[in-house]
């Protein structure tokens, strides 16, 4: 076999082991270690297993990435997640939707905190969902906001995703997490605006709020919720001026999340112990599958197939535009199996070739990527958010009814898609700013 | 001895918590002092990278393996029922134990290496050994091959007309 296609049957063989259930990194670094075996010989393969791996993971950048998990997992169990969808309560009712728009904006927030998507979803499907059922809201609204306003948590900083890939593509992780925050912004403004336009046209969706809140309420319930937008605040002010590194604002934000806990006396030792034992098993899960990644883009390299790739594209002059709706409708389909982690990083060792060679911004291209790995967390039949929010609200929504009500969403999500495309300068205004 | 690497494996994932939480202080040690008073403290950036964070990840990986909590693709396999899906198990658990077991001699050969030419990194102030660092890693993907030998057990006793499945 030529080397090429001995990297072709690793890809076939990587489908294989990953249908039959074998841990996503596993499957990787097997396959990997078989590529590397056929193509280099025994003393070559057990080399990259030992060096490669190990060097990955001493790694500085990638140590934002456990402080990233425990800051969002602190903030949620002490209950700071909960203070800032109250303050949204009280400041939105009086828009159409309020409750639904104050999950929004909230999700925005606590994005702010929380890397991981599918935690937010989690958490606002048993802190929204109940409180927009009371206040009578059309289960599929209730749901699909929550389903999708989870989304917001990869874009706006720290966000996990963005770290990993600028590891695994020599991008600049500050310029990547400064990328992500308009993006999320338009997201969420999106979302908004269609919560706006569907409750204008059919007020049932969602009737009036009857809480009403005292101007001294509001102001008590926005002073109490301080901490994430300070943590925030703190985050993307540290990075985009340089005088911390994302490791550094993802321990300085843990540290500031457990502070502020103690001084609202939501603090507990078992919150803490839920926290950190979350965060132990998040961070294995994820590091498992990135080395087995880093293993698989080598073997890719060594087969040549990266090389070829740059040749191809060169010859038969294909558009860059065909290569994004390639990409697109690539991403959508995988998206309904791969969890986001898993598909990004699955993917990239194949991609990274196509983007050298049709010279994009490894940037802009970066923000495009996790838009499509959180619009798979959307895409029925089984995007991973509808069945975390229906684990969350349990019998009270019937699973047609999530996937109804998300599909609206879903349809921004595809308006704000193609507007990143057209419209770089979008995701790469922040991070021009920045040198 | 499945019931002892299970306690030694919730002991790990306690003492990695605990690592996690210092690393989280330590780091936020080092910004205080930085931004405040323009100090350092030597080294910070190599323990965080070579020890807390290989420890985290390595060690995790055994407690995480224990639990059965890494990350799979669960859309065809839940369409399989009885000895189809137990071959399937099973195929999955000797595909794991292979690949840690070589990944472990992998990392093993590298220790060894390191150890013999006695590793350090250049940390400003002090030549800080790594060599450590790298049994630690080895640790944790050998213990992984036992957890998984321990999930093949528990497999093997909730197969179809298996001891648990009448029992439970």
């Amino acid at each position: 076999m030529s080397n090429i296609q001995i990297g072709l049957t690793c890809i076939g063989l990587l489908l294989v082991l990953l249908s039959l259930r074998i841990p996503i990194g596993v499957s990787l670094g097997m396959t990997a270690f078989t590529g590397i075996f056929a193509l280099r010989g025994m003393d070559a393969a057990f080399s990259l297993m030992g060096s490669t791996t190990f060097q990955f993971i001493a790694h500085w950048s990638l140590t934002a990435i456990p402080m990233f998990i425990l800051m969002g997992a602190i903030a949620f169990h002490t209950g700071l997640t909960r203070t800032l969808f109250d303050a949204g309560k009280a400041w939105l009712s009086f828009l159409p939707g309020g409750l639904a728009i104050a999950t929004n904006v909230s999700s925005a927030g606590f994005a702010a905190a929380s890397g991981s998507s599918v935690a937010m979803a989690g958490a606002m499907s048993r802190l929204a969902v109940p409180e927009m059922l009371r206040a009578k809201y059309d289960p599929g609204l209730a749901t699909g906001v929550v389903a999708a306003s989870g989304t917001l948590g990869a874009f706006i900083p720290p966000s996990i995703p963005f770290v990993l890939y600028a590891v695994f593509m020599e991008a600049s992780v500050g310029q990547l997490l400064m990328a992500g925050i308009i993006p999320g912004l338009l997201t969420m403004v999106a979302y908004s605006l269609l919560i706006i336009v569907r409750v204008k046209i059919n007020p049932g969706l969602a009737p009036v709020s009857s809480d009403s809140f005292t101007r001294s309420e509001k102001w008590m319930l926005l002073l109490k919720s301080w901490p994430l937008p300070v943590i925030v605040a703190g985050v993307i002010g540290g990075l985009y001026t340089g005088t911390v590194t994302a490791t550094e604002a993802g321990a300085f934000g843990a540290f500031i999340a457990i502070v502020a806990a103690v001084v609202q006396r939501s603090f507990s030792w078992d919150a803490l112990r839920q926290a950190v034992s979350e965060t132990v098993k998040s961070t294995a899960s994820i590091f498992l599958i990135a080395i087995g990644a880093v293993l698989f883009s080598r073997m890719l390299t060594l087969s040549q197939i990266p090389m070829n790739i740059g040749l191809w594209v060169d010859d038969y002059a294909v558009a860059l535009w065909i290569f994004l709706l390639i990409v697109t409708v690539f991403y959508i389909i995988l998206g309904m199996f791969l969890d986001p982690i898993g598909l990004m990083l699955v993917t990239l060792p194949v991609l990274a070739p196509f983007v050298i060679a049709f010279d994009i911004d490894v940037i802009w291209f970066g923000v495009l990527v996790v838009k499509f790995i959180e619009i798979g967390l959307l895409t029925p039949p089984i995007g991973l958010n509808l069945f975390v929010v229906s684990a969350g609200v349990g019998d009270a929504v019937p699973f047609g009814t999530i996937v109804r009500g998300t599909l609206w969403f879903l349809a921004a999500e595809a308006v704000v898609l193609a507007l990143l495309m057209f419209f770089p300068q979008i995701s790469l205004f922040l991070p021009s700013l920045m040198y | 001895m499945g019931r002892y690497l299970k306690k030694f494996s919730d002991g790990t994932a306690l003492v990695v918590g605990v690592l996690i939480v210092l690393m989280m202080l330590h780091v936020t040690a080092e910004v205080l002092l930085r931004v405040g008073f323009g100090m350092h403290i030597p080294g910070t950036m190599e323990v965080v990278t070579y020890y807390y964070m290989v420890a985290a990840v390595f060690m995790g990986i055994f407690a995480c393996t224990t639990e059965d909590g890494h990350i799979r693709v669960d859309v065809l396999a839940q369409f399989l029922k009885g000895r189809v899906r137990l071959a399937v198990e099973l195929i999955g658990l000797v595909v794991m134990a292979v690949y840690f077991a070589i990944f472990a001699y992998g990392l093993y050969l590298q220790a060894v290496k390191s150890w013999t030419r006695s590793e350090t990194v250049d940390a400003i102030f002090l030549e800080l050994p790594v060599w450590p660092s790298r049994w630690i890693a080895v640790a944790g993907v050998i213990l992984s091959v036992l957890s998984v030998l321990y999930l093949f057990r528990f497999v093997w006793g909730n197969r179809p007309g298996g001891p648990r499945e009448a029992g439970q």
